[in-house]
């Protein structure tokens, strides 16, 4: 007795001295050693990233995020989670025009695909967010989506048998908190990371594309210049480089695409900076798995490929805001005051869509480790 | 293991030469700082809400302007002596907060030097690459495509015809090989024609950018015909017109 109370002792005194825990704490059996998470990223993506010092990817915090993503308890009703409307399967879309909430109400916009948010700066349709980790906790309580408080999500985490224990392991703390689950959906976010669709083994030399995906791909990166007879579909002007999105600069990436005119045109990115020059701007985004992420545009107004590329081609509308690389988009030369319209070809456009195809990563949407974790 | 080995050998080899210029610490060097100050008709340029008229009288606005100054070089035409900024690459871009752009460089040698070169463009040796980074990153929207390179000077906006309530756009695109231009910019009589570049030493060269000379001389231009710009043969006339007068070098201060 007495020797088990020296050895009692003894031990309150080593814990007290290596790791400042009370006498009544059980050691716990794996320490808190967060791994670095190995994100492999393509060298023709560049490194115009940056991950927040203060949330470093590890394997344990991508771990968590993962089980976070696919938690319904987040929602107010435990029946939604972030993968309700961000389906692997569908490239992180949900094929909806607008996604229904846990009460039953649509949103306003349609759900973004989700892929190399890694380089992403800025997020959802009006570029509201400037992180993941902010952005992450939105949607948990937008009355019109998860509709649940960050407390009561806290909360039914904490009373989880498995979940204290693996925030501790990401964060070296039992205790759950609301910026820790951001921390968390955004290390797992930042791992969705496509980069094997033919496009991409095409740009590393490992696949010849057919003659249509090469017309297709000259035809997407080119803005038509019909004086000098250089034909194009003026695509890559908004969806820059190898990832085929907005240009990553301040709100550069966002552009007004002729959807409406100055009357019904929605505020977009004027809602964040309060410029009505920035009015019916929209977050240009990835074409990357297009083909799987239909309907189209931000209020999901157009069902097929073939739909956007005739609004590019002959409906596109003027208003203040019109981005001018639209305006001057035109394969035949522009009369002051003619409409808009791209003049594309039956055979160009087909060709546009076969390229558009190239951009299904399907080991993307197939890879285990984004997968539900819970089947 | 093997590198730490030549580390050590390194290490050992520059103690023996550092013994000779009796110095045992890496030489201090001066810092260039490149101010430059972006108009539109002698004022700092405002985007998107102010309207301006060109020398023929087209009137139209700015949304974006940038550019990739690059290949910094600082040499002395007497004595020879040159350095290259390694890896000097800097996309320049004024924004609707700050007309003002600096470029700070580090590292400069301890010399006496009467010009400062660099150019407007990417140099042939990196325009057509796929895996360039800082500057160079093809995120930044300056890259048309890996087999075309890179947009060296964007200028986007509006063109407001007289004849017609409908607006156009102002687009110029410019690159290509053939439109880089070198800029040499010599020291004033008032640096006593060089500048010597001693250790710790901060030289500010202050230029401005007047950004309308893109439109004005040697060529004027008339939107009417050319207010989209991009790979035509019209776009040396515009690499002529930026190259000519649109830097000016103020003065170059010592601090």
């Amino acid at each position: 007795m007495k020797s088990a109370i020296n050895r009692g002792i003894v031990g309150v005194v080593l814990l007290g001295m290596y790791a400042c825990a009370s006498s009544d704490s059980i050691e716990p059996e794996q320490p808190f050693a967060p791994v670095p998470y190995p994100l492999k990223t393509p060298y023709y993506f560049g490194n115009n990233f940056q991950i927040p010092e203060e949330n470093p990817t590890t394997v344990e915090g991508v771990a968590l995020g993962r089980m976070l993503f696919y938690e319904k308890r987040l929602s107010g009703n435990n029946t939604q989670s972030c993968a309700s409307c961000h389906q692997q399967a569908k490239a992180f879309t949900d094929n909806k025009q607008f996604s229904k909430g846990i009460e039953g109400a649509l949103g306003v916009k349609n759900a973004m695909s989700l892929s190399n948010l890694l380089w992403t700066k800025r997020f959802f349709w009006d570029g509201r967010s400037r992180s993941l980790e902010e952005q992450a906790l939105m949607p948990i309580q937008d009355p019109l989506e998860m509709h649940e408080t960050l407390e009561n999500a806290v909360a039914k985490l904490q009373a989880d048998a498995d979940y204290p224990n693996k925030f501790r392991l990401a964060f070296g703390s039992d205790s759950v908190t609301a910026e820790n689950i951001g921390k968390a959906l955004a290390q797992f976010q930042r791992t969705l990371i496509s980069d094997n669709s033919r496009y991409d083994q095409y740009l590393r030399g490992e696949y010849q594309p057919t003659e249509q995906e090469q017309l297709g791909l000259s035809m997407f990166q080119t803005h038509p210049i019909p004086e000098i007879g250089l034909r194009g579909g003026n695509c890559g002007d908004c969806h820059v480089g190898a990832m085929l999105s907005g240009e990553l600069t301040a709100f550069q990436g966002f552009h007004n695409n002729g959807l409406d005119t100055d009357e019904t045109l929605k505020s977009g990115l004027q809602n964040v900076t309060g410029n009505p020059f920035d009015k019916g701007k929209f977050k240009a985004p990835t074409l990357r798995n297009i083909a799987l992420t239909a309907p189209y545009m931000h209020d999901g107004r157009f069902n097929t490929l073939e739909e956007v590329l005739e609004h590019y081609n002959e409906h596109v509308q003027r208003s203040q805001t019109l981005d001018p690389l639209i305006i001057e988009a035109s394969n035949e030369i522009v009369i002051n005051g003619a409409s808009i319209q791209l003049h594309l070809t039956h055979t160009e456009k087909e060709a546009i869509i076969a390229f558009l195809n190239m951009l299904t990563d399907s080991s993307f949407i197939q890879n285990e480790a984004f997968s539900n974790p819970f089947k | 293991m093997k590198t730490l080995k030549y580390s050590y050998l390194l290490i050992f080899l520059l103690f023996f030469i550092s013994c000779e210029t009796n110095s045992d610490e890496v030489q201090p060097t001066a810092t260039l700082e490149i101010n430059i100050s972006h108009l539109v008709n002698g004022e700092p340029v405002v985007f998107n809400t102010k309207r301006y008229f060109n020398a023929v009288g087209n009137e139209y606005n700015i949304l974006e302007f940038k550019y990739f100054l690059s290949n910094v070089k600082l040499r002395n035409r007497t004595t020879g002596a040159l350095y290259l900024v390694p890896e000097s690459y800097y996309l320049v871009e004024p924004t609707e907060n700050e007309h003002i752009v600096k470029i700070s460089i580090p590292g400069i040698p301890k010399e006496t030097f009467n010009e400062l070169e660099f150019a407007l463009g990417v140099d042939n040796s990196k325009n057509y690459s796929i895996d360039n980074i800082g500057a160079l990153d093809p995120s930044s929207n300056m890259a048309w495509d890996w087999n075309t390179g890179y947009k060296f000077l964007l200028l986007e906006g509006k063109f407001f015809p007289a004849n017609s309530s409908e607006t156009r756009g102002l687009i110029y695109h410019i690159g290509s090989d053939a439109n880089y231009r070198i800029l040499k910019f010599p020291f004033a009589a008032e640096n006593q024609n060089s500048i010597v570049f001693n250790a710790n030493a901060m030289i500010k060269a202050n230029f401005e950018v007047e950004i309308s000379e893109i439109f004005r001389t040697p060529t004027e231009v008339d939107f009417e015909t050319h207010n989209v710009v991009m790979f035509e043969a019209f776009s040396r006339n515009i690499a002529d017109n930026y190259a000519n007068n649109m830097f000016k070098f103020l003065n170059a201060v010592v601090e």
